[in-house]
């Protein structure tokens, strides 16, 4: 039998009940729903955004939350929903970024982390995980956009303002790097 | 390089693994769902295999974020952020309408947000055990002194609770905390009970 | 010409609203998500200075002052409203000035 005081138990909630909490203006619900989804948008973000950015997408992100929540129809879905958010602040980020180098005219050194340290990892995912992080940093926002997001290479190629050949290749090296991972731990 | 990982010498899609196919076709093909069928693709034995790493690599992909994010990997350092955002979002969002309060002083223009009244609505149903509020609506011309106002407060409960005890209990006591409060013409207070599902699987077993 | 009066007087009116008894915040009086969302925030931050929680309007006809509080949930949040509508007031009046046209308080939040 399950009798738990009410103020408690929020935090165990599910996902549908948390959600219709804080579309109906409760903030305490939305910092629950803060805590339980932030580290997977600063996953996502950091993977399209270079890193030290993915905190003010977090930011970004549940700020429009807040505000659009109450429009969200299946409060149920708030996760993917909140996915969608993330991936649009970081393009829109990346924009941004665009627009301010082409203005200050710099040339911006591509900041991947070099060789992937893949020997620590202890499972697939980490191994990935780590190739991923080793790739060069518009590889990795293509796969992320294409392979996590769902965004097709026409779509890919307009959000990034780049060709759409130049978009295939990107995906297909990163294919490659990757799936050689993979293939290690068959 | 001192730490070298040990990949496999050949991948499936190494380009002499390919059979004179690209990654980039056989991506596109795999995006096309394999149709129409590319009867060049299909019959070959490597070609098979890189579509099938392609589509293995696919079904783990959001796994890799999932993984980033359970390891906290680039998660921010401390809460500083969650203060942040909820020194933006303020109380000002969502507060919907203005309920007056009575002050017989020239000027005065006193009221409270219909999002405060669901708040303390809330508040009232934390209180007790084996309910949530999940939500509140007001009815009626909030707006306006003395018009008549009803309150539809939707919970859930936990497993094992009088459900109609609970119900009368949380109808009772937010009377109570509304005319402490507000001053409003509290005509009803309807409770409505959704399904217990709401704490997990004990919960959801019912 | 500038319609504003001065940032001391809604940075003291501020400070005032926060010790009236149940008073627990004082909220900004603007927007909050908006595109200005950076500013406001910097303005909350660095509280005290330069804030414009409590904002004062001097129009043609009188002055105007906006508030939005929080209170505490142990008392009757619209005793505490009228208690800081009547703070306001008598800051006005105390200091000899002439007692704004309107001053509007909100409670946007209790507990």
């Amino acid at each position: 039998m399950v009798s738990l005081p009410g103020r408690d138990s929020l935090g165990h909630a599910d996902d549908r009940t948390i959600a219709t909490r804080a579309a109906d203006g409760d903030i305490r619900a939305f910092e629950i729903l803060m805590r339980r989804y932030g580290s997977l948008m600063s996953a996502y973000a950091a993977r399209i955004v270079n890193p030290t950015d993915a905190e003010d997408v977090v930011q970004e992100t549940f700020v429009t939350a807040w505000r659009d929540l109450p429009n969200l129809e299946n409060l149920g879905s708030v996760r993917s929903w909140l996915t969608t958010i993330v991936t649009r602040k970081s393009i829109d980020l990346l924009r941004t970024r665009r627009e301010q180098q082409s203005l200050d005219n710099v040339e911006v050194e591509d900041p991947s982390d070099g060789p992937a340290e893949t020997a620590n990892a202890t499972s697939l995912d980490e191994a990935l995980s780590a190739v991923l992080s080793s790739l060069p940093e518009d590889q990795r926002r293509c796969w992320t956009l294409r392979e996590v997001a769902g965004y097709g290479y026409q779509q890919i190629a307009d959000e990034l303002d780049l060709p759409v050949s130049t978009v295939r290749g990107l995906l297909a090296r990163s294919r490659s790097t990757l799936v050689r991972e993979m293939e290690a731990w068959r | 390089m001192t730490e070298t990982p040990e990949p496999s010498p050949t991948s499936p899609l190494d380009a002499a693994n390919l059979d004179g196919h690209t990654v980039e076709s056989l991506s596109d093909y795999l995006d096309s769902g394999r149709t129409p069928r590319i009867e060049a693709i299909e019959s070959s034995p490597a070609a098979q295999n890189a579509l099938a790493a392609l589509a293995r690599l696919r079904m783990v992909a959001p796994r890799v974020i999932d993984a980033d994010a359970a390891a906290d990997q680039f998660a921010p350092r401390n809460d500083h952020w969650i203060k942040r955002i909820l020194d933006q979002i303020g109380v000002q969002a969502n507060a919907g309408r203005d309920i007056p309060i009575s002050h017989d002083v020239p000027g005065a223009d006193l009221s409270i947000s219909e999002g405060a009244v669901r708040a303390i609505v809330r508040e009232v149903g934390d209180d007790m055990e084996g309910l949530l509020v999940e939500r509140c609506r007001l009815d009626g011309d909030v707006e306006t002194p003395g018009a008549p106002v009803d309150i539809t407060v939707e919970i859930s409960t936990f497993e094992g609770i009088d459900i109609a005890r609970a119900t009368a209990e949380l109808r009772e006591r937010v009377e109570r905390a509304i005319t402490l409060h507000v001053d409003m013409a509290l005509s009803s207070v309807i409770v409505r009970v959704r399904d217990t599902d709401l704490t997990g699987d004990e919960a959801r077993a019912r | 010409m500038n319609d504003e009066t001065p940032d001391d007087i809604p940075t003291e009116l501020t400070r005032l609203l926060r010790n009236v008894d149940g008073v627990h915040t004082v909220y900004p009086t603007r927007h909050i998500v908006s595109t200005i969302v950076t500013a406001v925030v910097e303005a909350v931050r660095n509280d005290p200075v330069g804030m414009h929680l409590v904002t004062v309007t001097e129009g043609d006809d009188g002055t105007e002052v906006v508030a939005n509080i929080g209170v505490a949930a142990d008392q009757s949040a619209s005793m505490v409203c009228r208690r800081a509508h009547d703070a306001l007031r008598a800051y006005f009046a105390d200091s000899g000035s002439a007692v704004p046209r309107r001053i509007r308080v909100s409670v946007g939040r209790v507990g």
